[in-house]
């Protein structure tokens, strides 16, 4: 019987295929140590994942309890620090009245800042008519750069502004006759290239 | 009597391995144990190396759960994983550099298995074969992909599977060593 050309094409004679098979398609012998360490490390897996989810669920629950007791406990504790806030601070930046500015009052004001929408007007402690999270910045600097009396303390930690990009002093150029070098360097000074 | 149930799909070895049950994924290396290693030979030419390819595809099948969508025939699946394994083993094991298709050409012929002596023109044609084309022949009649299958695993259209089926095969006809597979047609 003969068949259309297309269809010879596409197949091979069936002694032809089996042959291929008995050639390429044979397994090397797999031992059974093999089998076993990667069954083994596949129930391993499965195991440390019901573990994981189990840990993850009651985790989750425990956080939940916890966070349920923090919220009625802020309910029904008033805020006595509250007050202080709302009034203007005899030392700038001495949001709790403490009688120091510290690091304290920055963390206070950055969190009071980040949670109201109705911040108060003594806030602003940088006095650049905004009250954001520069004015915390402005007291963390002013926290490491006074001590209790006032008085400065040296050396003054750099801030954020002095650390930005284009207000870094530009490291010396080596004293080199290789100007690939030097202009290398200097594409390093800033990101975009400018010395 | 009872009748026996059906054997689980793979889709259905695949849901059990999904929802966390080791099961699933034993009953899929059960299935397919020995045509990835026999596979894994295939481009290794080396015992060894073919069975530290058949573990690393496990593991990598493993690492697939939860979360596997099987769209395709496992084979279709794994037959890339295999094959960039035994790549990244050849290169690893000796020092081969180049592309993939390199390295696999780097290979004297390709590695068969057992009955190579009873078969040795058939070996000595498929060897002869390039590799594009006889790698659509072994896909289609030892590892029985569709065309479709074997162009969704290579990335290539099912037209151009069929061209090199149809190069392959006519190369083979064409053979003489291997006249007497074609004399009953």
């Amino acid at each position: 019987m003969s068949r259309a050309p297309d269809e010879l094409d596409a197949e091979l004679p069936p002694e032809m295929a089996r042959g291929l098979r008995q050639l390429f398609g044979r397994a090397p012998a797999v031992p059974a140590s093999l089998d076993r360490s990667i069954l083994d490390a596949a129930r391993d897996r499965f195991a440390a994942r019901r573990r994981n989810r189990m840990t993850i669920r009651w985790a989750a629950g425990l956080t939940t309890a916890a966070a349920a007791c923090v919220a009625v406990a802020l309910m029904l504790t008033p805020d006595r620090r509250q007050p202080q806030l709302a009034q203007t601070p005899a030392l700038k930046g001495d949001l709790d009245a403490s009688g120091k500015v510290d690091m304290v009052d920055a963390l206070l004001l950055a969190r009071r800042i980040a949670s109201t929408d109705h911040p108060n007007p003594a806030w602003d402690v940088n006095g650049d008519r905004k009250i954001d999270a520069a004015d915390a910045d402005a007291v963390a600097r002013s926290a490491v750069a006074l001590n209790p009396t006032g008085q400065a303390a040296a050396p003054r930690l750099p801030s954020f502004d002095d650390l930005a990009v284009g207000n870094r002093p530009a490291p010396p150029i080596p004293p080199t006759h290789d100007r690939s070098v030097a202009l290398d360097h200097a594409h390093r000074l800033t990101p975009e290239g400018r010395p | 009597m009872s009748a026996t149930p059906a054997p689980p799909t793979d889709a259905d070895l695949v849901a059990l391995a999904n929802r966390g049950d080791p099961a699933g994924f034993e009953g899929l290396y059960a299935r397919y144990r020995d045509w990835v290693a026999a596979l894994a030979h295939r481009f290794t030419g080396d015992d060894a190396l073919a069975l530290d390819v058949t573990q690393d595809t496990f593991m990598y099948l493993l690492g697939k759960f939860p979360g596997l969508k099987l769209t395709a025939r496992m084979t279709t699946f794994l037959y890339p994983a295999v094959k960039n394994l035994s790549i990244a083993a050849r290169r690893k094991a000796r020092r081969l550099s180049g592309s993939p298709d390199e390295v696999l050409a780097a290979l004297p012929t390709p590695a068969a298995g057992p009955g190579a002596l009873e078969h040795q023109d058939l070996l000595a044609v498929v060897a002869a074969l390039p590799d594009i084309h006889r790698e659509v022949v072994l896909m289609r009649f030892v590892d029985d992909f569709s065309l479709d299958e074997i162009g969704q695993t290579l990335n290539i259209p099912t037209g151009t599977v069929k061209s090199r089926l149809h190069h392959a095969i006519a190369a083979l006809r064409g053979d003489p060593r291997v006249r007497t597979f074609f004399a009953a047609e």
